[in-house]
């Protein structure tokens, strides 16, 4: 893999941060996460591969990667994170952001909003309401 | 004769492989033995104490203790003598722990050895003669080898414990490698700032005395009395009328590569080593100089208004005398041009980390600024590579060089502070933040930006786009890939190595190297400072790598140790020292050249022969330069030369006990 020329902008970097609350550059790689994953044999980038894609601004590979689809939010890897960096949350902002670029999906809610059902749900669970 | 023979079991150390009390029933069989027992600790209090009662109790005279080796308690044991009002000489150590239990399976096998080892010991102590040990004088001066900053560090502080200090230094000026850097990690502050300070201290100190410019060139005597002979290399100038103007220097046509900036920048032939030097005067490098190839030149002399240039001076040989010296002669950086793969002098863009911390100083050859050597433009895009020739046992270094992990986070922060913009990538092993505050600036390098990928690059090429790039082929053991990375500038961390005459000072020192060159300590975690050569202290990365606190917390350890000495004021000598018989000796004086510590020399003794007085000539030896080496006893063909302690009676009635 050649790095691209121009990996993620600081503005990129900024609302990764600003989205999942957390700061992923924090990582330094234990693979805790991936360690105790239950989905890990179904997926095609470990969440720690998922965490230091972020870090180094690989985000198209990020958001390639159908390991977000298949993270089932068990949060095991958030409550063992010895970083406190919240892996299944950060995962989760960047299923939001897909969602959020996609507002036709079927998931979408019916009514007025426009927001896609998915991220409601992500949203109450991120923040805990 | 009584011996008492005591068996120790050092816990299970010793217990689970030799039979202790088999050992215990078969040294009571031994000749002249008169009591034997096991105890399960003999260095404990109570292992003490039960030696002491059974020598009252059984007046013994000899002891003979089978337990670890002589190294660990054979002075605990010799004090325990000495404290019966026994000579401390009449205890003798069979080492059943090293030598046996250690290094053996066989429990029935390691029985039978250890009760040779205690029978060998009984037959050697029956053969004991008793030894003193006089008091030397020492001299209260110390030698520090070496002006960086572990150097420094021990001269001030045995000079501002009141002793006199002498610091010798190789290049013209004191600062060493320190005063080359720009900032010293985990604080980022800036290294000359905290370095010329104490150059300066040192230099006005009226304790110290600088000889700059100067190397050590022989070394003889012992503790508390080294002669030591400094060669003090001619500068050319005379320090007296120079008052530091710089003239000579800035009229000097002669350009050589500067040392001190990699050879990435030009200095005179006559130079001061940087701005802040100590003496900031300057000297002629004769290998460079016109004058000194062709006779012709002279510049210098002719702009010198105080006269100061002085062609004819000689080199100097400096005699003096010391009680203590601490070695403090640091390291050099392996040139990593051996590693191919890495593109070093292959490519100008593949730099060494020390060319690249010359370039962040604002003193340094791009006065601060961060460039690409090929095209002199800014680089957006650096790799770092860790462990360039450490941790490397097939082209390279095996040991860890431990601050390249740390200075590498500072890279990436200084780049990242002073150039935002520029991305750091760092291919590494493992990143080891052993110290105070480290891990906190290692995770301080991250969240600024740098990129840590875990696996060593295999190869850098030139990438052969317009700009001259090149290409970096490394691994990332996380995402499990082979990564590319089109880098304006890599930067290598090479190894720290030993000076490369580090052996041939150590050899007139009387120390030891160990497999990679470094020095080697008295004791690796109880004696880290001394050396096997008492007197001889170490400071500084000579002993091994080292960051800046630790070698300056060495440095005040050995600094320490020789004001131990000079408060005490006198040595003990060595009581197993060689001894003459002189009716044997036939005055051959073939132990005179072999002795390395000049101890032998000659006498005359009066004998009557046929009702005659007749002079002979024999060998004598002076209790106070003998080390106990024991080369003459080996070599003396008459016999007639014996080590105390280790006579030729006490080795022979060994061998014979098997």
């Amino acid at each position: 893999m050649r790095f691209p020329e121009k990996t993620a902008s600081n503005s990129q970097r900024e609302d990764v941060k600003h989205m999942t609350g957390k700061e992923v550059k924090d990582c330094y790689q234990c693979m805790k996460c991936s360690a105790g994953c239950p989905m890990a044999s179904h997926m095609d980038r470990l969440p720690h591969e998922m965490m230091q894609l972020a870090k180094l601004g690989l985000l198209e590979e990020v958001y390639a990667s159908k390991s977000l689809w298949i993270c089932a939010s068990c949060m095991a890897c958030s409550s063992r994170c010895p970083r406190d960096l919240e892996p299944a949350s950060v995962m989760e902002s960047f299923r939001v952001t897909l969602l959020r670029e996609t507002p036709n999906r079927e998931e979408t809610c019916d009514g007025d909003l426009t927001v896609p059902r998915q991220a409601m749900i992500a949203s109450m669970r991120k923040h805990r309401r | 004769m009584r011996i008492g023979v005591f068996v120790c079991w050092c816990g299970s150390n010793i217990k689970n492989t030799v039979d202790v009390d088999a050992v215990t029933a078969r040294a009571k069989t031994m000749p002249q033995v008169v009591y034997a027992q096991d105890v399960q600790y003999l260095c404990s209090e109570v292992g003490q104490s039960e030696i002491g009662q059974a020598i009252d109790t059984h007046r013994l005279d000899r002891v003979v203790v089978a337990a670890c080796s002589p190294r660990m308690h054979e002075t605990t044991f010799q004090k325990l003598m000495a404290a019966k009002g026994l000579n401390p000489y009449y205890v003798e150590i069979a080492n059943i722990r090293e030598h046996c239990s250690w290094v053996h399976t066989d429990k029935e096998k390691a029985t039978v050895k250890a009760i040779d080892l205690v029978k060998k010991a009984v037959a050697k102590t029956a053969f004991a003669i008793p030894l003193t040990s006089d008091q030397l004088p020492v001299t209260k001066r110390a030698l520090v080898i070496g002006g960086g900053i572990a150097g420094i560090q021990a001269a001030l502080d045995i000079a501002d414990a009141g002793y006199p200090v002498d610091l010798v230094e190789k290049e013209s000026s004191i600062g060493g490698k320190m005063a080359q850097f720009d900032k010293t990690f985990p604080t980022l502050d800036c290294s000359a700032c905290i370095l010329t300070p104490k150059m300066v201290e040192a230099a006005t100190h009226e304790n110290i005395r600088l000889y700059t410019y100067a190397e050590v060139a022989a070394v003889s005597g012992y503790v508390g009395n080294f002669n030591v002979t400094i060669k003090q290399k001619a500068t050319s100038v005379n320090p007296e009328k120079c008052n530091g103007c710089g003239d000579c220097v800035t009229k000097c046509p002669k350009k050589v590569p500067n040392e001190f900036d990699c050879g990435s920048s030009k200095r005179k032939a006559v130079y001061t080593l940087f701005p802040q030097a100590v003496p900031n005067k300057p000297v002629i490098d004769r290998d460079n100089c016109i004058y000194f190839a062709t006779g012709k030149c002279g510049l210098c002399a002719k702009v010198c208004q105080t006269g100061a240039i002085e062609y004819q001076q000689q080199d100097e040989m400096i005699e003096n005398q010391y009680g203590a010296i601490v070695v403090a002669t640091g390291y050099e950086l392996k040139v990593p041009d051996h590693l191919g793969e890495y593109a070093y002098g292959q490519h100008p863009d593949v730099i060494t980390s020390l060319e690249l911390e010359r370039m962040l100083n604002a003193s340094g050859p791009t006065s601060g600024k961060v460039i690409r050597p090929s095209n002199g433009k800014m680089p957006r895009r650096i790799v770092f590579i860790q462990c360039v020739g450490s941790r490397d046992r097939h082209d390279g270094n095996p040991y860890c060089s431990k601050v390249c992990c740390l200075y590498t986070a500072k890279h990436t922060l200084l780049l990242n502070e002073k150039f935002p913009g520029t991305e750091s990538y760092v291919f590494y092993m493992d990143v080891r933040t052993a110290g105070k505050n480290y891990e906190e600036f290692y995770e301080r390098a991250r969240q600024q930006g740098a990129m840590y990928l875990r696996g060593q690059v295999s190869k850098v090429e030139p990438l052969g786009d317009a700009d001259n790039r090149v290409l970096v082929r490394g691994f990332d053991g996380s995402l499990q890939r082979q990564v590319e990375i089109a880098a304006d500038l890599v930067v290598l961390a090479t190894s720290m190595e030993a000076q490369p005459n580090a052996k041939t000072l150590g050899g007139m020192l009387g120390i030891s190297t160990d497999l990679n060159g470094f020095y080697t300590e008295a004791h690796a975690k109880l004696r880290p400072v001394e050396t096997q050569a008492q007197g001889v202290y170490l400071a500084g990365v000579c002993h091994g790598p080292k960051d800046i606190p630790e070698a300056v917390s060495q440095a005040s350890g050995a600094a320490v140790k020789a004001i131990i000495l000079f408060n005490k004021g006198q040595v003990k000598s060595v009581p197993t020292t060689a001894m003459v018989e002189k009716d044997r000796c036939s005055g051959c004086m073939q132990c005179q050249p072999v002795c390395p510590y000049e101890a032998i020399s000659q006498e005359m003794v009066v004998e009557r022969v046929h009702g005659k007085e007749r002079q002979r000539a024999v060998a004598t030896v002076n209790r106070a330069l003998c080390q106990g080496c024991g080369a003459c006893a080996g070599l003396c063909r008459s016999g007639a030369m014996d080590l105390g302690g280790f006579t030729s009676r006490q080795l022979m009635a060994e061998v014979d006990s098997l």
